[in-house]
Parts: structure tokens; C-alpha cells; sequence
């Protein structure tokens, strides 16, 4: 059995030069590396709350708890998802699709830079305590107003990056006419697209509500309001982070095991599900919550339980990989 | 680009020749089916036992 | 589009519990009227003296029912302990004069979210007496964790 195994992984012609044209890696390897920084010290924030959360330390006077603990949220929820899914994504996007034009990789760039920037302004922040708002900063706390321009520096810069990697695979299409595209631009696609569908929701509600009023022009805010508009963004994020995950069962885990994708035409479905239904749940954070009615909230709770019908696509898609693998 | 081929192959739908029995995958999946079936009335019950 | 023949059982599976799930809540929500907290009025957070929160406390309605309109704010409830006879229904109606709020009671159902602006409502019927700690579990600053209050039921 194990024999068996071993020589259909060797006629799978397993190649373990990676393949990405040398400029688009570099960029992947700088989102890479500031996914794993950003993780290093988020997970160093979640070992120090342990540890004084358990009583085994004592914070110094000039380190909060809710600051570490939103250092880590932030961190390891947005920072590092969102680095290393990019990375993942431009990566396998030159990997499947051939090398990025110098066009687009310039504006892929463009986009890593000012969501970095948008990333050390929000950082700074928070480690100076102006910003011990958590991951969610839900209003009417208040964090100092840099860092909801590093929010937008960092959403806007996530979806400059996110165009060229459309625009690839779409001219990829139009220059293979007939051809079946990879899988994995046609995945990178509907995650891209889910990502900035989502991220909408939060510019709004962080330049229409949140800078105004963090800068004195105004002085109230719709509170209600900007929690839906930040669970609009909120919910589709855990989406934006199953997907590439998705994508390595579906794309990658075939390869290891020196099999083949079980349905590329389920594998699609499963995707384009995910993105439709991505779209209107955010309201199931709210379900406990004054001023939303219990119709709405049961519409929802509709709509939220109907995203696992891709999840059981790909269930039944994963083990049948694996099974028909084993049996060969 | 020297890749492409193998990506494309991946592509297109595969028609399974030789089907293999997908019995394991059909226990696989039934059993995790049962795990979210059965927690998911535990916590009803839970929910109805503290009205 | 193929589909494997026990493919076909397991997304009928599936799609049939989700179903069920639903259809399940739905008649609980819809004709026994299990819903989740989702009170519509709203108050003015800045001018809760003018409003019906002017003296936030509990007040018998009749026999067995009271009223506790309660006032969330960072990092406590005003009142800080209330106190209703065993057997008695309680609704709660509560509203923060600050930031974002919860209201949580453990090993009951009840647990809300109280949001500046908005009175949020639900109702518990304590059977055992005792006393109920009462919880906050939104994060609303830096003294979230000691923000508390104490429910004395009494026999
Ligand atoms: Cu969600
Ligand atoms: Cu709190």
C-alpha cells in the first residue's frame, strides 16, 4: 500500500522547484514575511495575557491588558490573514497564470505599501494605548484617529493589490480563449472579490462615521449602524480566511498526495456559493441586539445556516480525494 | 508558464473512468454529519431546559 | 454537473438537517415566541434623567411580575444589586448611558446586548433562590472585567 502510494506521487512528475517568476515572488515573500512578523508578536501578545490572565505575572504599569489584547486581535486576525493570504494568492496567481505584467506587479506594489503603511499607523497606535479599542472597535469607544486612517490605508491598499490579480486572470482568459482557466485564478478570483464586497462595509463606516467624529466634526454617532456595517465586513472576513484554506484542500492537498481533485466543476460551485452567501449575513453578530427586528434576525439566521452547503460540497470532495488516491 | 499544462489538466472535469468505491468518504462525512446533528439539539435542549 | 450517488445521500443529509434546524426555530420563534432580545425603543443616552431611566430600579407590575429598568455604564449597573421574591418573572429593560454594554446572567438564557441609544428587553422567571451575578461580555474599556451586579432572589 504504502509502495503503492510512493510510485503514483513519482508519476505525478511531483516537481519541487516552486516556479514563480523571481520579481512576483519577491513581493509575495515581503507578505510573507510581515504575515510571520505580524504572527510572532501577536501570539507573543496572546502568551502575555495567558500568563497574567493565569496570575504567573504582572503587566508593567506602562502595558495594558485590553491593549496587548487588541494588538493581538488586530495582529493575528487582520494582520496576519491578510499578509499571508496575498502572499498565497500573488504567488500562485504567477504560479498558474505565468509571470504578472510590470504594470500590474508595480500597482501590486503600490497596494502592499500603503496597506503596510496603513498597518504601521494602526500598530503604532495601539502600542502607544491610544487605540485599546480590540479587533472589532466598536464605536462609541474611541481610538485616536490614526489608526482609523491606518484601517483605510490598510483596506485600500489590500484592494489595489487585489485588482492586478483580477486583471491577470481575466487577460489570461481572453488570451487562451477555449482553454478551461486554472482552478486557482478562478478561486483567487471569487476570494478577491469577496474581500472587496466585504471591505466596503468597513471603509464606510470607518470614513463615514468613525474619522468624522474621532476628529471633532461631529459628536454623535449611529452606533447600531456601525456595528452592522462593521459585521458586513466582520462576518465575510472568516470567509475571506476559509477560502484560501479551501483552496489548498482543493488544489494543493491533490498534489501532495499524488491525486487529483475529486470535481473541479463541484470545487467552482462551492465557491461561488461562498461568495453569494458571504454577502448579506453580517446581522447574525447582532442577533442579541436592540433595534434590528426578530424578522430580520430570523432571515439571517436563514442565510447564515445556508453557507454550509458549500462546506459540505467540500467535505464530501476532500475524503473523496483522498479515498480514490488510495485506492488507485 | 513550463507549468501550465499540469494546471490545465487539473481544470478540466474530470470523468471518472474507473470509479473507485467512495465508501470511506460516505462514512467519513456521515459521521462528522452526526457529530453537528446531534450537538446541534444538545444545545437546543440546553437552550429549552433554562426558559 | 455529476453527482456521486453517495454524494447525493450526504448533501440530502445535509440540506434536510438544515431544514429541520430551521423549521425548529422558526415555530419556537413564531409560535412560542422564544426570540432573541430585540426591543425597538430608543432613549436619548445623553438625557437619561429626562426619561423613563430617571430612577432605574425594580417595580412590581402585579403579583408575581416586576419590571427592573436597569442602567448599563462602564463599569457597573445602576443599581448594583436588585432584589425580587423566588417565582417571580422579571423583565428587564435596559440601556447603557456610555459605550457598548452586555447584560449577561450565566447559566440562564438570559444575555444581551445593551447599545447606547437603544432599550433593549427581556424577561427571566427565577425559580431557585439565591443570588445571580450578573455579567458584562462586551468589552467597554479598561475596568470591563470587574463591570458586575448581583440579582438576590429570595425565598
Ligand atoms: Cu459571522
Ligand atoms: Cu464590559
Amino acid at each position: 500500500m504504502m509502495n503503492q502510494s510512493n510510485l503514483a506521487f513519482k508519476n505525478n512528475h511531483y516537481e519541487p522547484e516552486i516556479g514563480v517568476d523571481p520579481r512576483d515572488g519577491k513581493l509575495a515573500f515581503y507578505y510573507v514575511v510581515i504575515a510571520f512578523s505580524a504572527f510572532l508578536l501577536g501570539i507573543l501578545g496572546g502568551l502575555l495575557q495567558g500568563l497574567s490572565r493565569g496570575g504567573m505575572i504582572e503587566l508593567p504599569s506602562w502595558l495594558g491588558y485590553y491593549q496587548i489584547l487588541t494588538a493581538h486581535g488586530v495582529l493575528l486576525a487582520l494582520v496576519f490573514t491578510t499578509y499571508i493570504i496575498y502572499g498565497f494568492l500573488y504567488a500562485g496567481m504567477s504560479r498558474t497564470h505565468g509571470a504578472f505584467s510590470p504594470r500590474l506587479r508595480k500597482t501590486g506594489w503600490i497596494g502592499f505599501i500603503l496597506t503596510s503603511l496603513g498597518t504601521g499607523m494602526a500598530t503604532v497606535m495601539i502600542l502607544a494605548n491610544e487605540a485599546s479599542v480590540l479587533y472589532t472597535f466598536y464605536a462609541p469607544l474611541q481610538a485616536h484617529y490614526i489608526f482609523y486612517f491606518g484601517l483605510v490605508f490598510f483596506i485600500v491598499g489590500t484592494w489595489v493589490t487585489g485588482i492586478p490579480m483580477l486583471v491577470h486572470y481575466f487577460k489570461w482568459k481572453k488570451t487562451h480563449p477555449g482553454e478551461p482557466a486554472p482552478l486557482f485564478g478562478f478561486m483567487t478570483t471569487a476570494t478577491i472579490l469577496l474581500w472587496i464586497i466585504a471591505g466596503l462595509g468597513v471603509a464606510a463606516t470607518v470614513i463615514g462615521q468613525m474619522i468624522p467624529w474621532a476628529l471633532g466634526m461631529t459628536d454623535e454617532i449611529n452606533v447600531v449602524l456601525s456595528r452592522s456595517l462593521f459585521w458586513y465586513f466582520g462576518h465575510p472576513l472568516v470567509y475571506f480566511w476559509i477560502m484560501p484554506a479551501y483552496m489548498v484542500w482543493y488544489l494543493v492537498v491533490p498534489k501532495v498526495i499524488g491525486g487529483k481533485l475529486f470535481s473541479a466543476s463541484l470545487a467552482k460551485l462551492a465557491f461561488v456559493l461562498f461568495l453569494l452567501f458571504s454577502i448579506p449575513v453580517g446581522f447574525h453578530h447582532q442577533l442579541m441586539e436592540s433595534g434590528i427586528s426578530v424578522f430580520w434576525k430570523y432571515v439571517q439566521t436563514i442565510l447564515t445556516f445556508v453557507v454550509v452547503v458549500p462546506s459540505l460540497l467540500t467535505a464530501f470532495s476532500i475524503f473523496a480525494t483522498f479515498e480514490q488516491t488510495g485506492r488507485e | 508558464m513550463q507549468h501550465s499544462d499540469v494546471e490545465t489538466k487539473e481544470a478540466t472535469p474530470l470523468k471518472e473512468t474507473k470509479e473507485h468505491s467512495l465508501k470511506g468518504t460516505l462514512y467519513f462525512v456521515m459521521f462528522i454529519g452526526s457529530f453537528i446533528f446531534i450537538s446541534w439539539f444538545v444545545i437546543y435542549f440546553l437552550f429549552l431546559s433554562r426558559i | 454537473m455529476h453527482l456521486h450517488k453517495y454524494e447525493k445521500i450526504w448533501m440530502t443529509f445535509g440540506i434536510g438537517s438544515l431544514v429541520l434546524f430551521l423549521a425548529v426555530l422558526g415555530v419556537s420563534a413564531f409560535a412560542f415566541g422564544a426570540q432573541p432580545p430585540s426591543h425597538m425603543h430608543s432613549v436619548d443616552s445623553q438625557n437619561l434623567e429626562e426619561s423613563v431611566f430617571s430612577a432605574p430600579g425594580v417595580e412590581q407590575i402585579d403579583e408575581t411580575t416586576y419590571r427592573a429598568r436597569l442602567v448599563a455604564m462602564a463599569f457597573g449597573y445602576d443599581p448594583g444589586t436588585i432584589e425580587v421574591p423566588v417565582g417571580s418573572t422579571v423583565i428587564f429593560e435596559i440601556t447603557s448611558s456610555d459605550v457598548v454594554h452586555s447584560f449577561a446572567i450565566p447559566g440562564t438564557n438570559v444575555n444581551l446586548m445593551v447599545t447606547p441609544g437603544h432599550v433593549n428587553m427581556t424577561e427571566h422567571t427565577f425559580t431557585e433562590p439565591g443570588e445571580y451575578l450578573v455579567l458584562c461580555n462586551e468589552y467597554c474599556g479598561t475596568g470591563h472585567q470587574h463591570m458586575q451586579m448581583k440579582i438576590e432572589v429570595t425565598p
